[in-house]
């Protein structure tokens, strides 16, 4: 029992340690500008999933930025970058109490992160309460940059329809598929994914026979798959993560014979080699491919194998760029960060030529106009990749559409666009 | 305990189907059988118990006297049979509504709150006979009338000392006198004792008979017990139990002398 | 009264310190964290009316403390309401609507039965919130609310951690008195002597029942200040590592004391957020400090407290009350010699 006292007494200790050490910090940071002052660190706050169920894909994230910084010496705009890590859990409250450490108790200068749409749905008001700009390098959900947008967020990363609206396009016409089903994550990643393929596949002629919506939590697909009508010309898919891995490969076991074509992301290099040979062949667009043949993402990629002993993912390019146009947007305004809405109006003005992914810059409502790129994989010398076999120049946000018709539309949903 | 025997007058409503001109039984089992599966532990079993009596249940292990209780106080479901209290047909009631029409039980094993104290124990019982029970925003300290009451039933017992501790910490005896007394405090018409004495030092087995005894003849009494000079002491009138039936009935007198119980009981010193 | 003095006076300082810390230069994202730990501690006191006082372990609590966050959420984004009074008695209203329903399900079982029963409730109610968009806003869940003024004071960080203190010191005591009520004995006899209690005459499944209701009232009161908290509604307020969390805050704190689950909700939070800031590796530093604190105070902190530490306590003052007469004795019986 006298161990249970001492625990007890440890604890109320490292309770005691976080409260004082909280003592002096805010004094700190403040100290005057002199004219020949040394440049005060740049404090980068880097809001990601380092637990839970997203731990992986943040694990990515965490090594882009760390590229990034390495290649940069360290220095924004001849200011050293402290990085503070927090870990978002993937889980919105969690990322937003860690967002308020950063704000409020690390004082960053801005943040970069988180990964899931709902831990950056969580984040929008706080963060344009508090005025901090962010870099959305992952979070994709359509909305974000779309009806209402945050004043002080800015997305490097993409909208979960723009890569499938192009590719619903090419499914009809380079792929000649008549008739599809689509089998997806019954939440907004998913419907997002399918709504922008359906959208226009269906405007090109296609027909949508089923679609179907396992739970999040579905680990066994046969009873979907058992579903799908024979006659289907191809089955479009939106998977990430673990669920990517078992969906390719129980589809592949199933035998349906049709070919699989999915979002980018369900057979995203995180998870390509583990998903194994059941995905060789599947046709995905994606803003990004570590396979890509231009020679920013060559040195990208042969630096962060030689960096982390393992080859990129989308995650570690989108928070690498992300930085990037943070990096960018300090330059252009000398390494003053103090006003944030011009930190974040520079970073809106980024316009990169050399990004791993290809050109990038924003539009005005904050997303991205880049390359989409059609990907099939491929076994090659034993390791697999996303080929990428061709390319949709510059893509916006809303495809094709002018914005204020698209505007109009509802946000793609289960119900939205309907299947005809 | 006065107003409680009035109740126990005013509360038969079942007495009308008793027959005429015979006072209406406290217990009156008809033909009681269990099962388990395929095990019969109760073949059948009658009884009768008029109001006021005490009577004993005597019988070797495995007679069923317990599960007996159990029947009677409604934890197992019969598998044949009847059981009226004071005329009324209890087989449709729960547990907990033929406890509240008097029909109270002690444990063969303890079975008290031992995180509790004494005084607490006891007026977990005395307030489940008033309103108090369903209080739940006045703090329990107010109901000084209950409080007094459990420490009087304490004290009556020769257990004022003891009062304020948990009864984890009290001595077996006590807990056997606390055990009875929380049947006690919940004014019971039929009180069924499980080997009450059990487990107790010789010495210490007239505390518990001693409380017994105090009780009212308005407490119809049934008594499981081992101890022989315990049942004599208290009883009126005996049955014996064996294998599932009741195998003899009689007064303590009558029960001595019997000799199929001489024999069951294989030269046992009735 | 006096079987309570010293406790009560170190609540009362506990209070007076913990209003007065804002004000003593708290750092603002202390200020939060505990204003966290104040409503998460009102679902977990409220949690352990079930598990401490009545013996019965429910999984299903974070559900009734998501349905209030999301009541709350609801009424303020899509009906403007902006009285607190009515969001978070819509909000208790609504959680104890479903624990009616829930506990009709769940208490026809016991034991085991009991808490499967009720994580299987509260996963529906978690596909509930993911799937059904219209209302919930699916897995993004809804924003785009603010809190209110706090009557006439404007509804800042500090403000609210006093709002919220007050809640959690009101709910605290209105459920202390609950559990030293009558109610609250029978609930405690049912904990430890169920078999009992029904031959005393209780209806324990009624009584259950009724403190079923009780802790899901309070969760859904704490779920709706937490919405304000965040401004915002998200399926893992109501998913069920919180309803694990509110089962280690009880267990934490010590299960039966109410108060161990605010000290269980102030170790869990500050924990969590303090490790995960140093080491990726925090959850294995808190399983192992969990595992270390049941294994070597199975009665929690709280328990542990009242065992060790308040009795030494109690004896060092009146040791010291001795020594002060004993003292002022001697100082007067030199005067006398004189």
């Amino acid at each position: 029992m006298r161990k249970g006292k001492w625990i007890a007494l440890l604890l109320a200790a490292m309770l005691l340690l976080t409260a004082c050490s909280t003592a002096g910090k805010p004094a700190g940071t403040q100290t005057p500008g002199q004219t020949v002052a040394p440049p005060t660190p740049f404090k980068l706050g880097l809001l990601i999933p380092l637990t839970g169920v997203f731990a992986a894909p943040g694990k990515y994230m965490q090594e882009g930025v760390q590229l990034l910084l390495q290649e940069s010496d360290n220095k924004f705009a001849g200011r050293p970058v402290e990085v503070v890590t927090a870990d978002s859990q993937g889980n919105p409250q969690a990322a937003l109490t860690q967002a308020r450490k950063l704000v409020e108790q690390d004082k960053v200068d801005a943040i970069i992160g988180p990964l899931s749409a709902a831990e950056g749905n969580a984040l929008v008001q706080y963060l344009d309460g508090q005025q901090m700009p962010a870099v959305y390098p992952i979070v994709s959900s359509d909305d974000l940059t779309q009806r209402t947008i945050p004043k002080y967020i800015v997305r490097t990363g993409w909208t979960s329809s723009q890569t499938t609206m192009p590719f619903g396009e090419y499914a009809y016409k380079t792929l000649g598929y008549k008739k599809v089903a689509t089998i997806s994550y019954d939440f907004s990643f998913g419907w997002e994914s399918v709504g922008g393929f359906v959208q226009t596949f269906q405007e090109a002629g296609g027909k949508v026979v089923k679609e179907l919506w396992p739970p999040l939590n579905e680990t066994n697909y046969q009873p979907y798959l058992s579903q799908i009508p024979k006659d289907v010309d191809a089955v479009f898919v939106s998977f990430s993560g673990s669920a990517a891995i078992q969906f390719v490969q129980q589809y592949k076991q199933f035998g349906l014979g049709k070919p699989l074509i999915a979002q980018g992301n369900t057979v995203d290099e995180s998870t390509l080699q583990a998903t194994g040979p059941s995905a060789v062949g599947v046709v995905t667009p994606l803003h990004y491919s570590a396979a890509l043949d231009n020679p920013a993402n060559k040195k990208f990629v042969a630096d962060y194998e030689k960096a982390f002993g393992h080859g990129p993912a989308y995650y570690a390019e989108g928070s690498y760029v992300g930085a990037m146009v943070l990096k960018k947007a300090l330059e252009s305004l000398n390494g003053k960060s103090d006003d944030h809405a011009a930190l974040v109006k520079a970073m809106k003005a980024v316009n990169l030529t050399d990004a791993p992914r290809g050109p990038v810059k924003m539009d005005e409502y904050g997303n991205p106009i880049q390359n989409v790129y059609i990907r099939k994989v491929e076994d090659v010398g034993g390791k697999l990749q996303n080929t990428v076999i061709y390319t949709y120049p510059n893509v916006s946000q809303f495809w094709s559409y002018d914005p204020k018709t698209f505007l109009a539309h509802p946000v793609f949903s289960r119900s939205y666009p309907t299947v005809k | 305990m006065e107003a409680q025997a009035n109740m126990a007058v005013a509360a038969a409503p079942a007495a009308a189907e008793s027959a005429p001109g015979e006072p209406v039984a406290a217990l009156h089992l008809e033909d009681v059988k269990k099962r388990f599966g395929r095990l019969s532990v109760l073949e059948s079993v009658s009884l009768t118990v008029p109001a006021g009596e005490r009577r004993g249940i005597l019988g070797p292990n495995g007679a069923g006297k317990t599960t007996l209780f159990n029947l009677i106080t409604g934890e197992l479901p019969l598998s044949g049979g009847t059981i009226r209290f004071f005329g009324q047909d209890i087989a449709p009631l729960s547990v907990q509504r033929r406890a509240s029409l008097g029909l109270c039980r002690t444990f063969q094993t303890t079975t008290l709150f031992p995180k509790l104290t004494a005084v607490e124990n006891v007026i977990v019982a005395l307030q489940s006979q008033t309103r108090a029970r369903f209080q739940v925003l006045r703090p329990r300290s107010w109901n000084r009338d209950l409080e007094a009451r459990a420490r009087e039933l304490l004290t009556q017992a020769g257990l004022a000392a003891q009062s304020d501790r948990e009864v984890r910490y009290l001595s077996h005896g006590e807990q056997r006198q606390i055990e009875i007394l929380l049947a006690v405090a919940q004014k019971p018409r039929v009180l069924l004792l499980d080997e009450p004495t059990a487990g107790l030092a010789p010495g210490d087995v007239p505390l518990v008979t001693n409380m017994l005894k105090q009780l009212g003849r308005d407490v119809t009494m049934v008594l499981i017990e081992h101890d022989m000079s315990v049942v004599f002491e208290l009883v009126d009138r005996i049955t014996v139990l064996h294998y599932g039936r009741a195998i003899a009935e009689g007064t303590v007198e009558e029960i001595r002398g019997n000799a199929l119980v001489q024999e069951i009981y294989l030269g046992g010193k009735l | 009264m006096r079987r309570y003095g010293l406790r009560l006076s170190l609540v009362l300082a506990g209070v007076a310190i913990l209003a007065a810390l804002p004000t003593l230069g708290l750092p603002p994202y202390y200020v939060s964290l505990f204003t966290q730990v104040f409503i998460l501690g009102i679902a977990a006191a409220a949690l352990d009316l079930l598990v401490g006082q009545t013996g019965v372990v429910s999984f299903a609590h974070a559900s009734f403390f998501g349905v209030g966050a999301y009541t709350v959420a609801i009424l303020c984004t899509r009906y403007n309401v902006s009285s607190y009074v009515i969001t978070l008695l819509a909000a208790a209203a609504m959680a104890t609507a479903v624990a009616a329903l829930f506990g009709l399900v769940a208490l026809r079982a016991e034991g085991v039965g009991f808490l499967i029963i009720t994580l299987a409730l509260n996963q529906i109610v978690w596909g509930l919130a993911y799937q059904w968009v219209a209302v919930t806003g699916g897995e993004n869940g809804i924003t785009g609310f603010f809190r209110p003024p706090i009557g006439p004071f404007a509804a800042s960080n500090v403000n609210y951690y006093l709002y919220a203190l007050a809640a959690m010191l009101v709910s605290v005591a209105v459920m202390w008195v609950i559990s030293h009520s009558p109610f609250g004995l029978v609930l405690l006899g049912i904990r430890e002597r169920p078999r009992r209690m029904r031959a005393l005459g209780y209806n324990i499944w009624s009584y259950q029942y009724a403190a079923f209701l009780l802790a899901a009232l309070f969760a859904g009161l704490a779920g709706g200040l937490f919405a304000y908290y965040n401004a915002f509604a998200s399926p893992a307020d109501l998913a069920l590592p919180l309803s694990t969390q509110m089962l280690i805050m009880v267990i934490l704190g010590g299960a039966g004391t109410l108060f161990g689950p605010l000290l269980g909700a102030a170790i869990l939070i500050f924990l969590s957020n303090t490790f995960s800031s140093l080491t990726e590796r925090w959850p294995t530093i808190l399983g192992i400090v969990y595992v270390a604190i049941v294994m070597y105070a199975p009665e929690g902190l709280l328990g542990i407290a009242q065992k060790r530490l308040l009795p030494s306590l109690n004896t060092w003052l009146r040791l010291r009350q001795r020594r002060e007469v004993s003292a002022a004795k001697q100082s007067e019986s030199p005067g006398d010699a004189a």
